[in-house]
């Protein structure tokens, strides 16, 4: 099915276009610097997501191939189409990545320190993730892999308040040394096959050197994404840091690029030759995984924590892409939509606890039994965050780590405990806010604002709607 | 004859700029830095017209031809020379100065770079190449008010004479072993493999030395470095937007016209040089405190990128190198009218730390910095991705993967250079009174914009013209 007034094209346009409108945007007189700016970011995304709605209206959810196929003859020497699809595991994945960015918007609304620059940027990354997430061929697909990481330095660099500034570079050439080994591996498909569909590279017979050279450097660029040992220091050490609600969710969603990449690349089957180093790399996985969710669990710091739970989920995910089953990869969708979903959530309302922490100066124990709405809310987030029923991530997730389990007994147990970890260091949290303590000077006057509180009803009908029926806005569904 | 004549126009319509310029310095009483630049832009424009109506006729038979291709370069010098020197006129203008010198200068240069261009005869590159220098000289030292630049001008006063020895030396060496320097003749004993001896092989690598002296390849860039760091605004334009066409151009007729019979040899001549200015631009540029010299460092970087994508001698490698010239220079000049734009008590700034924390203030004129290095660095979604896709792709045609991956490595270390700057201009705090910028570079840097954001999408408006031109080269 092609695709009607260019949709695609235009969902990847209208973040960027908003940009744009940012850029030449003014604060009007008295008003809270940087309000036009976040203003229009927000109607940006708003307008967006209508768009992405409209699609699911016109997709066959039911078919696993790319839809609404968009071709553009970009260059001549060397021959290359820039070519966009969705299916509905895409589309899923950019309407939760939009409504995190969304959320994560409501989380930065009172911020003055240049929220001007923070929107221009938040719209390119968004623009350009949206970009990757319709690619449907090598070269757009590694032209928006690549993309991305300008917006995500400077929102890092700017408000990241990473106090090592080194740390900032070395993270950029990290990420941008995994963007130039997919460009190396791009440019050998190209040589053997010409401009090619993401879809069709799993199928392409390369000779045996090159055969493992190219799924070494894509399975390396992706893995470079994901904070797993040795690639998790430069991620863990910038993501836990992060205090500005937006920037961390939009770094916490690198790790999405790279599952996203493993599931559009890798073929029905994996090479035989990777057989081996992929189980090594699960073990590294799972260990790496372990390891994380116990720092989370002894750590302090709420960052670290939600850090922690973030990571965990991903590697919960990247081992079920290998297992490679259609069921468990429409199962990582649904469970996928709701994670980002509950991780800018948890994100954001931590975020404000902290922040009302910072500004009265005391521990926040006991902060949830004065604020009936915060309280609501903090409580069901923490609730679907675990894992209880109450979003898809429930049903999907227990799916993939079934399957996960008959695949490897070992493994499996290993993942349910670094997952009750997690859950476990949510819980302990939400015990802190809820056991009052006299040391805490907040009050009642410090809830969540009634619009805020409004929004994030509709996310928690959202995701109590998910928990139904994972596509329950589609009309067809 | 009177043919000729008329075909001659666009170098004549040059020179005849030297004299109306005189005219007006001398008796008109009234002149700003703009009399001159609107002067010569008339004389440039009608320069850039007659030569693309004359674009494929010839005016001194076998010394200088006119073809499809040398047009295009022609034309790209004319118009960067046309867009610097409006930029040129503004530093003139918050100067003070006078800008006759500058201007009178840059035609006559202009001139040359058309004959160098236009050359296919070893006695005209013979000419020019010491007439380039002086002239260049003659920049280097306009409006010097510090010991530094008479020392830049004095050192490149002595690597320019010397390498016009070798070009010269080179010159006799051919014509004493082949007895012609007609690049047709050339060809000819070449392809022929006609005298291979120690002497002949000797004559081409000087020659070729001379013309990688002046494309300030690595290991003879001290110049450029020396020059770009102390030299004023509208001469370091000069040296690094519009020399680089015309040299590029003379280095791909010298290889194409002359020398092609001996393209394992040059192969490996300009794989040596392009690796060693790749690293040495890619390194150098990491750790400099001058942000002048920093691009300085990086145009020798372009110029290892630029032979990268040269060395396979066919349609595929100099389409390459064209569009990596030709996106590389956007870029530069992008980056140049940001210099423009830098001033603090009408100083223009030129070390890293006197920017730090201009986002803050000058919010424009440090995303359209970042979008440019973002470029030069050749990261999607940035212009600059095109020209890094166009040379690679030439390498990965012709299986030489060792070479896509010293590339690969120099781009890591060149955007670690520009990293430092990024970091300056947007994470540190404002630490200087930055200048009221001029509208027009404003102007100027949003066209620029457009024009990247219009290339990017659609290449084929920028490229496809070209391909079709550039095919008949090699």
């Amino acid at each position: 099915m092609n695709s009607p007034f260019a949709l695609l094209s235009l969902i990847v346009a209208v973040p960027f276009f908003g940009m744009l409108f940012v850029l030449s945007s003014k604060d009007a007189k008295g008003a809270l610097p940087g309000r036009n700016a976040f203003n229009v970011c927000v109607f940006t995304i708003i307008s967006n997501i209508i768009l992405i709605w409209r699609i699911f209206m016109i997709l066959n959810e039911k078919s696993a191939s790319l839809q609404l196929i968009e071709r553009f003859d970009w260059l001549n020497t060397p021959n290359i189409d820039i070519v966009l699809g969705v299916d509905v595991f895409s589309l899923l994945l950019i309407l939760a990545v939009h409504l995190a960015v969304l959320i994560g918007l409501f989380g930065v609304s009172a911020n003055t320190f240049r929220q001007k620059s923070l929107m221009v940027f938040t719209l390119l990354f968004l623009s350009m993730i949206t970009g990757f997430l319709v690619a449907a061929d090598i070269f757009s697909f590694y032209i928006f892999f690549e993309a991305m990481l300008l917006p995500l330095f400077m929102i890092i660099g700017m408000f990241g308040e990473v106090r090592k500034q080194g740390l900032i570079n070395r993270f950029f050439l990290y990420n941008f040394i995994g963007a130039i080994i997919l460009f190396s591996a791009t440019m050998l498909i190209f040589y053997h096959r010409g401009s090619t569909m993401l879809a069709d590279v799993g199928s392409i017979s390369f000779p045996a050197p090159l055969r493992y050279y190219i799924w070494g450097a894509v399975c390396l660029s992706f893995v470079s994404r994901i904070p797993v040992w040795p690639f998790h220091y430069w991620i863990s050490s910038i993501n836990s840091g992060i205090r500005n609600p937006l920037a961390f969710i939009i770094t916490a969603l690198l790790p999405l690029t790279a599952i996203y990449g493993f599931i559009r690349f890798l073929p029905a089957r994996l090479p035989l030759e990777l057989g081996d180093y992929i189980m090594y790399g699960e073990i590294i996985a799972v260990v790496t995984m372990l390891f994380i969710a116990l720092i989370g669990f002894t750590n302090r710091d709420y960052q670290y924590k939600i850090f922690a739970y973030v990571t965990v989920y991903y590697i919960l995910y990247l081992l079920g892409v290998f297992v490679n089953d259609e069921l468990i990869m429409t199962s990582i969708g649904y469970s996928l939509f709701c994670f980002l979903i509950i991780m800018a959530s948890l994100e954001v309302v931590s975020g404000y606890i902290y922040h009302k922490e910072q500004e009265a100066q005391c521990v926040s124990n006991g902060f949830l039994c004065r604020v009936k709405r915060l309280s609501f809310v903090y409580s069901f987030i923490t609730v679907a965050a675990v894992g209880l029923p109450v979003s898809a991530v429930f049903v999907n997730n227990f799916l993939i780590l079934s399957r996960l389990l008959g695949f490897n007994v070992k493994m499996g147990v290993l993942l349910v405990l670094s997952l009750a970890f997690v859950g476990v260091t949510l819980i302990q949290e939400l015990l802190r806010l809820k056991q009052d303590s006299k040391e805490c000077r907040l009050g009642k006057n410090d809830d969540i604002s009634k619009p805020f509180f409004a929004f994030m009803l509709f996310v928690i009908f959202i995701l109590l709607m998910s928990f139904v029926k994972p596509l329950w806005f589609v009309a067809s569904a | 004859m009177l043919q000729n004549w008329f075909i001659m126009s666009p170098e004549l319509s040059l020179l005849a700029y030297l004299p109306a310029a005189f005219l007006i310095n001398r008796f008109r009483a009234e002149k700003t830095a703009k009399t001159f630049f609107t002067l010569s832009k008339i004389f440039l424009l009608f320069t850039l017209v007659t030569t693309v109506v004359f674009y494929n006729q010839s005016p001194l038979g076998p010394w200088l031809k006119n073809t499809s291709y040398s047009t295009l370069f022609k034309t790209l010098v004319y118009i960067v020379s046309l867009a610097w020197f409006y930029l040129s006129s503004k530093w003139f203008l918050n100067k003070n100065r006078s800008s006759y010198r500058f201007y009178s200068l840059g035609m006559w240069t202009l001139f040359l770079f058309s004959l160098l261009i236009s050359a296919r005869h070893l006695l005209v590159l013979a000419a020019v190449l010491p007439l380039l220098g002086l002239s260049a000289r003659g920049f280097i030292l306009m409006h010097w008010d510090e010991e530094k630049v008479a020392a830049a001008g004095r050192l490149y006063g002595v690597f320019a004479a010397l390498f016009s020895l070798l070009l010269w030396s080179g010159v006799a060496l051919l014509h004493w072993r082949l007895g012609s320097l007609d690049y047709a003749a050339l060809q000819g004993a070449f392809s022929a493999g006609e005298p291979r001896d120690f002497y002949a092989l000797l004559g081409v690598c000087l020659i070729l030395s001379a013309v990688l002296f002046m494309l300030s390849a690595a290991p003879f860039h001290s110049w450029f470095v020396g020059v770009i760091s102390c030299a004023t605004l509208p001469v370091c334009g000069i040296f690094t937007l519009i020399a680089p066409i015309a040299w590029l151009f003379c280095l791909v007729a010298l290889v194409a016209k002359a020398f092609l019979g001996l393209a394992p040899l040059l192969h490996g001549i300009l794989l040596a040089f392009a690796v060693v200015s790749l690293f040495i631009g890619a390194f150098s540029a990491n750790g400099q405190t001058n942000i002048r010299r920093l691009f300085a460092f990086v145009g020798v970087y372009n110029t290892g990128f630029l032979l990268f994508g040269l060395i396979n001698f066919n349609s595929d490698s100099i389409m390459s190198a064209f569009s990596y010239e030709l996106i590389y220079v956007l870029a530069m000049i992008g980056v140049y009218t940001v210099f423009l734009g830098l001033k603090s008590k009408s100083e223009y700034l030129s070390d890293v730390a006197e920017i730090s924390g201009l986002s803050h203030v000058k919010p424009y004129i440090s995303a359209a910095f970042l979008v440019f290095m973002f470029s030069l660095v050749g990261m999607p979604p940035m212009l600059g991705f095109l020209g890094r896709l166009a040379v690679v792709n030439t390498l990965v045609t012709s299986a030489q993967w060792f070479d896509v991956g010293i590339l690969l490595v120099s781009v890591l270390f060149m955007a670690n250079a520009f990293l430092n700057i990024i970091r300056t201009v947007y994470f540190e705090p404002l630490k200087n009174a930055f200048d009221r910028t001029d509208k027009s570079i404003y102007i100027s840097l949003f066209v620029n914009l457009v024009l990247v954001i219009i290339s990017i999408l659609n290449p084929a408006y920028v490229l496809l013209g070209a391909e079709t031109v550039l095919k008949g080269v090699f």
